[in-house]
């Protein structure tokens, strides 16, 4: 960070004066670009802890929705951060303005709905809804049922996700973690049997088992489940260190595998470990 | 209707059609985002700078302008004041207004509804409050705006099902009924810190005030949700924890595991939604007889817990109100209204007992001072429940009965005024025999009351 910008930076926390020429460096167009990045980058660091800039925030936030369209995408895009998440109804409009393709996109769409979600108010549920089911793109699909997770009534379209054994393993499990915040009890059964199911993917039965670990209530954890889970063990340990092979990985070995391999340990083996070490049975 | 429809009937709507859009659980805000449930309600208060602030607008004017958070809404409420006669008395709302939204203001406009940036002509909640602190000479008369609670009586359904903190099942009336209690309305995601988490916090500081007090073991705590289906046990226990409530038997938190559109009925509770989220809603807290009927209604401005320790002693030293209470009430002064205060009068009373004979009893000397002692007895009755329910219609009734009985009979001997004056004096005392509370009768009190209810 240039000198002049730093100076400025620590002066601002006091004074009106040095606080001005922060934000006429930010807004003027013509001035050199890295100037107004880290003069911006200042602004977002004195918006949290100075009190100066507390009393002028009409004119912080006036600079902002100015920069949103700036041809510099850095200061686009932490203006747009910035802007999001102070909850900002202009800009939450014209994020989700962009997902609908009403406006030309502020963002790419899966940053937009990660902005969005700073403010669970924001109105974006049914847009979500329509992302979630019918976006090609994966990413977008990914954070769009990250999202869904603040709403109850879309539980029956996170089961949905959840079923699909063609949707994206990420996708799928981000499902999981939705429906065990808003549908748990309804989502504690289908969990099971993923857990047990042999022909579903690693990666969606250790979400399915970590989600029953941390949240299940205890009569959902039978002996028989437990019973059950301890010979998934023993198979999919196996399966999950001959696919983990990393001779130079430091990270903690697998006791079963350890001696014939060093493997980094599998997602369902590691959740396998865990939910013994709570339940206390194998 | 798109909001952009009800913008534009917004601009030609008169004072009383914009306060039919104020309460919170208005068809019209169902399944709308919260934030364009804010755009409609900002525009429709600023619009009461166009057609005058009613009484009873005031309140919401006055709750936005007290607790709340958004710049747009506050401003709003601001520009709104100015549709009535500038008084001192808003002058700490003002205040409180400029201190909550000074560090989240932002640019807005009236100008057109949902602007596109950049707009021109733009202002700020703060511009707009100290716009108008000037409108208000602090040297005209002031009065002080009473926050008291309303008294309108539900019954709420004793079977509505709840699940506490715990996640123990129980119905409405296993907690609710068999002693006084208070129930405060929030949400764990409402985002206002001056609204779910400071009413919940205050809950705790009550809670504490009863259990040091004489008020101990004889009061239930509760809160119940809005946001049921996200507000598992586990979230409403944190909650309630994070604030300092103490979890008992007696102090509890709810969900509605069922139907919660039966719980919201039956309060009428200020909420709407979009899908499972609370679009709005306003402060409510409830203070619930024995039998689980609300007996006072605390909402939309912020209570205070000495308010509510006030009200709760109060209904404990009330006995029990049995249904026929108010009937009872009206027995004395149609008494004294039936009471025979005339020769006329007497002869009738007489003549139905079949007392003819009697008829020289009537022109004894000590009658017609004896009738006006009855009447002033009758009038000074009158006028002392005049000056509590503050409603002269009786008094004016019986002073108008009083003239025409003794002009009827005393005086001349006009049968047709006498019967006049009889009937007015009758038709007072069943007047005079309603019981009204006064402190809901002042201009900004009955203001609170009524827009409280709605």
């Amino acid at each position: 960070m240039n000198e002049l910008i730093a100076s400025l930076i620590r002066r601002a926390y006091q004074e009106e004066e040095a606080l001005d020429q922060l934000f006429a460096i930010v807004s003027d167009p013509s001035a050199d670009v890295l100037q107004r990045r880290a003069a911006l980058e200042g602004l977002r660091e004195l918006a949290i802890a100075s009190r100066v800039l507390k009393e002028r925030n009409v004119q912080l936030i006036t600079m902002l929705r100015g920069l949103v369209e700036d041809p510099d995408q850095e200061l686009r895009e932490t203006a747009i951060s910035m802007l999001a998440q102070r909850k900002d109804e202009f800009v939450q409009r014209r994020l989700l303005d962009g997902l609908e393709r009403r406006e030309e996109p502020l963002v790419d769409d899966a940053q937009a709905i990660v902005l969005l979600g700073n403010d669970i108010h924001a109105g974006f549920i049914p847009t979500m809804r329509r992302l979630a089911k019918e976006s090609p793109d994966q990413a977008v699909r990914l954070e769009a049922t990250k999202l869904l997770a603040a709403d109850p009534a879309s539980a029956d379209l996170l089961f949905e996700i959840f079923d699909d054994k063609g949707e994206d393993d990420e996708v799928r499990r981000a499902s999981a973690s939705a429906l065990m915040s808003v549908a748990r009890e309804r989502f504690e059964p289908r969990a099971k049997e993923a857990v047990l199911d042999e022909d579903d993917t690693e990666q969606v039965r250790a979400a399915s088992l970590t989600a029953l670990t941390h949240f299940a209530g205890p009569e959902q954890i039978d002996s028989d489940f437990i019973a059950r889970v301890a010979n998934v063990d023993t198979d999919q340990v196996r399966a999950a260190s001959l696919t983990n092979v990393d001779t130079s990985s430091s990270e903690r070995i697998v006791a079963p595998a350890a001696d014939a391999f060093k493997v980094r340990e599998g997602d369902l083996a590691k959740a396998v470990r865990i939910f013994k070490e709570r339940h206390g049975r194998s | 209707m798109t909001e952009e429809t009800v913008a534009e009937w917004i601009g030609s709507a008169s004072s009383s059609d914009l306060l039919s859009l104020l309460p919170e659980q208005h068809p019209l805000y169902t399944e709308r985002s919260t934030s364009e449930t804010t755009r409609i309600r900002g525009f429709a208060l600023a619009a009461f700078e166009r057609t005058g602030l009613p009484d009873d607008a005031l309140p919401y004017v006055l709750e936005e302008l007290e607790s709340g958070r958004d710049p747009y809404l506050v401003a709003a409420a601001a520009r709104a004041l100015r549709g009535r006669r500038p008084d001192p008395a808003f002058v700490p709302f003002l205040r409180k207004a400029e201190t909550n939204i000074r560090a989240i203001d932002a640019p807005v406009t009236f100008d057109v509804y949902k602007p596109r940036w950049p707009f021109s002509n733009a202002t700020s909640a703060v511009a707009e409050i100290r716009k108008t602190l000037a409108s208000i000479d602090p040297s005209d008369d002031c009065c002080t705006i009473p926050s008291c609670p309303s008294r309108s009586r539900k019954v709420i359904d004793p079977n509505i099902e709840l699940e506490d903190q715990d996640g123990q099942t129980l119905r409405f009336a296993d907690f609710f009924h068999g002693k006084l209690s208070v129930v405060a309305f929030f949400y764990t995601r409402c985002d206002n810190p001056e609204k779910c988490s400071l009413t919940i916090t205050k809950l705790a500081r009550l809670q504490q005030a009863i259990e040091r007090g004489p008020l101990n073991g004889q009061v239930r705590i509760a809160a119940i949700t809005y946001d049921p289906h996200y507000d598992l046990p586990h979230r409403l226990r944190r909650f309630g924890a994070n604030r300092g409530l103490r979890f008992h038997e007696d102090a509890r938190f709810f969900r509605t595991p069922g139907r919660f559109d039966d719980l919201r009925a039956a309060f009428d509770l200020g909420v709407n939604f979009a899908g499972s989220i609370v679009n709005r809603h306003r402060i409510e807290l409830y203070v619930l007889d024995a039998r689980g009927e609300t007996v006072a209604t605390f909402s939309r401005m912020q209570f205070d817990v000495d308010s509510i320790l006030a009200e709760l002693q109060s209904q404990l030293s009330l006995p029990p109100r049995p249904r026929w209470q108010p009937l009872l009430a009206s027995i004395p002064t149609l008494f004294l209204a039936l009471l025979p205060k005339c020769p006329l009068c007497l002869g009738a009373y007489l003549s139905a007992l079949g007392l003819g004979s009697m008829q020289m009893f009537l022109r004894s000397p000590w009658t017609i001072p004896l009738t006006i002692a009855l009447l002033l007895l009758h009038l000074w009755v009158i006028h002392r429940r005049t000056r509590q329910t503050r409603d002269t219609t009786p008094l004016a009734l019986a002073a108008l009965g009083t003239l025409a009985l003794l002009a009827g009979s005393v005086l001349w001997d006009v049968r047709l005024a006498a019967i006049a004056g009889a009937t007015l004096l009758v038709a007072a005392s069943l007047f005079g025999s309603r019981v009204r509370s006064a402190a809901q009768r002042g201009i900004g009190g009955r203001a609170l009351a009524t827009a409280g209810e709605k």
